[in-house]
């Protein structure tokens, strides 16, 4: 399935649904998408909600990881939710669990923005 | 420029004169046809009318033969303009009456020869001197109807090509006007024209010589400037398409260096592991990773046994493989502990790495003396384990995080150690998810599942036979579907 970002937004907090695949050959189009999306809102709070994506290679962690750094020299955060198992596996394998927050739904990861401030 | 070439400046110009040439040509020829019929017509109009006038007048004292009142009435008809003579001839063609009166009682004379007649039918004669008159009539009727003589008055037509003549002269003022005017005229009309064509014709050249950033400016506003900027356009996308061609060509470089780089980094021939066996494939994907395996020799018949698979691409990845293989390749011979050589290998390279390029290596340390391996790994996917005595296939999967990703006591607190025996015939598959990840046409991966299952086949066969056996499940599995990331396999095993 050809990948997709969607965005919006939920009280102040910016969501990006990503759905299909996303490697190498798709990796460019998450990330012009989601620069749209930042270079729009800036510095907020932002949510990759990922339940409809299905697989992500080691060039999409990357590419979290790419944006994660970017806009946290902005001041802004992204957190990760509804992650499928296999991500979640290699999410933890990787060590990226270390680096990028991740809960298991958009609400979880929304509530956890409002604890923190 | 050609050496014939001839300015599109003289077209025009010749084009714009010779239709006014035409023009005037055509008008004053009509003007002057019109001209010349009216003057005549009004001499005509005269000279019938001053023939008619002394007829009406002189009749009676012709009869009554008063020769000073017809010399009176024929003097008064001389004071208009162009008349030549009035006289008064009888039937019998003697002169009975003439402004000169020395002429009376001789024989009319014709005044020359007739050159031919107006549209009245007057007729025009030439006089001996050369003077070209028209010679009118009239009936000289007395009282009760009686018929006393014919009036003849001569008008100079030289009158009519006096007048003509001014009027050619005008003419010929308004044509010399006309055609200066055209001539100036279609000298700004034509360089109107082609000072934007030249300019253009500059521009085409200047950008044929290979400055695409000239600019042809041409500020009217008709298909002169419609071509302008249409060739700015398209100087501008041939920059653009030459810019990509650059960069393309620059990346393919880029991409041979990875490639020449990566090469170099791979073994060509494993050490002498006695009883041992290892075997390895490797096929980079269109754009190069950074896939990395090898066997190191350490001390006392032990192995460094490597997999890794770095995130990035192209040179940056290839170069931090170097890095990593370098910095690794000391660290193994000075560390016998496997989790020890990885922790040195992230603080070694943490500080070096830049960007967000991280690597995932299983580095697994096998003492051939004790039938033994002890393995870990940052971040790595499972290896597979074939133990020939249960002919059961084995997953394992130390935990730990990718090389780059996380510092210090983050990093070493993840890192576990696994220790398993190996027994005869027993064999490990290493891999890069290149093989996990492989895809069919319908958007399948093949799996950690698959690579177990050709595993268990072929487990009994050769390292070379496994990894064959694998390399062709996997083509079935993607029906010659292009791979996207490198594919590398390392099968170690024990022979005996």
């Amino acid at each position: 399935m050809a990948f997709e970002i969607k965005e919006s937004t939920d009280k102040g907090i910016v969501i990006a649904e990503l759905r299909g695949e996303l490697d190498s050959s798709s990796v460019a189009a998450f990330t012009l998408g989601f620069k749209e999306i930042s270079d729009k809102h800036g510095k907020a709070k932002y949510i990759l909600d990922l339940k409809a994506l299905d697989f992500i290679s080691s060039a999409g962690w990357t590419a979290f990881l790419n944006e994660f750094r970017r806009l946290g020299a902005l001041g802004a955060e992204i957190k990760l939710a509804s992650m499928q198992p296999d991500a979640k596996r290699v999410y933890s394998l990787v060590g990226i669990d270390g680096v990028i927050k991740s809960y298991e739904t958009v609400k979880e990861a929304a509530d956890s923005y409002g604890k923190n401030g | 420029m050609n050496k014939k070439f001839k300015s599109m400046k003289w077209e025009v110009m010749g084009v714009v004169l010779s239709l006014t040439l035409i023009i005037t040509g055509i008008m004053s020829f009509m003007l002057l046809s019109i001209h010349k019929k009216s003057l005549i017509n009004e001499v005509e109009l005269r000279g019938i009318s001053i023939a008619r006038n002394i007829a009406n007048n002189i009749a009676d004292y012709i009869m009554m033969k008063y020769e000073l009142e017809s010399a009176k009435i024929l003097k008064e008809a001389m004071q208009n303009k162009g008349v030549i003579y009035a006289m008064v001839v009888g039937s019998n063609g003697v002169i009975l009456a003439h402004n000169d009166m020395t002429r009376v009682k001789k024989k009319y004379k014709a005044p020359g020869k007739i050159t031919g007649a107006t549209p009245a039918k007057n007729i025009i004669f030439e006089t001996p001197s050369g003077e070209k008159l028209i010679e009118f009539t009239a009936q000289a009727v007395a009282k009760h109807k009686a018929k006393t003589g014919t009036v003849r008055v001569a008008v100079s037509y030289d009158l009519i090509s006096r007048a003509l003549k001014l009027t050619y002269i005008n003419i010929a003022l308004v044509t010399v006007i006309a055609v200066i005017l055209s001539v100036i005229g279609a000298f700004l009309l034509s360089t109107a024209i082609t000072k934007p064509i030249n300019i253009l014709a500059e521009g085409v050249k200047i950008a044929g010589s290979g400055d695409l950033n000239h600019k042809i400016v041409i500020k009217s506003k008709n298909e002169l400037g419609l071509l302008a900027g249409a060739f700015n356009e398209m100087t501008d996308d041939l920059k653009r398409a030459q810019k990509t061609a650059l960069e393309k060509k620059a990346m393919e470089k880029e991409l041979e260096i990875a490639s020449r780089l990566q090469d170099s980094l791979l073994p060509k021939k494993f050490p002498d592991m006695g009883k041992y066996e290892a075997s390895a494939f490797y096929k980079p994907a269109k754009e190069i990773g950074g896939d990395y395996y090898d066997v190191i020799p350490l001390m006392a018949g032990k192995f460094g046994i490597v997999m890794a698979d770095v995130s990035g691409k192209g040179v940056p990845a290839a170069l931090i493989m170097t890095m990593l293989r370098g910095v690794l390749n000391t660290e193994a011979r000075l560390n016998a502990d496997p989790v020890r050589v990885l922790i040195n290998l992230n603080n070694g390279l943490l500080g070096r790495v830049e960007g967000n390029i991280f690597a995932t290596i299983f580095y697994a340390v096998l003492d051939t003396a004790k039938g033994a391996i002890e393995m870990a790994s940052a971040g790595h996917h499972e290896i597979l384990v074939y133990k020939s005595g249960a002919s059961a296939v084995e997953s394992y999967c130390p935990k730990g995080a990718a090389i780059g990703i996380l510092k210090g006591n983050d990093f070493e607190s993840r890192l576990e150690k696994i220790t398993i025996n190996v027994g005869p015939k027993d064999k490990l598959l290493l891999f890069t998810d290149g093989i996990s990840e492989a895809r069919a046409a319908s958007g399948a991966r093949f799996g950690m599942n698959r690579v177990a299952e050709s595993l268990q086949k072929n487990g009994g066969k050769t390292c070379a036979e496994i990894q064959q056996g694998l390399l062709r499940d996997i083509e079935i599995f993607t029906g010659g579907e292009e791979q996207s990331d490198d594919i590398a396999v390392l099968t170690v095993g024990r022979t005996a």
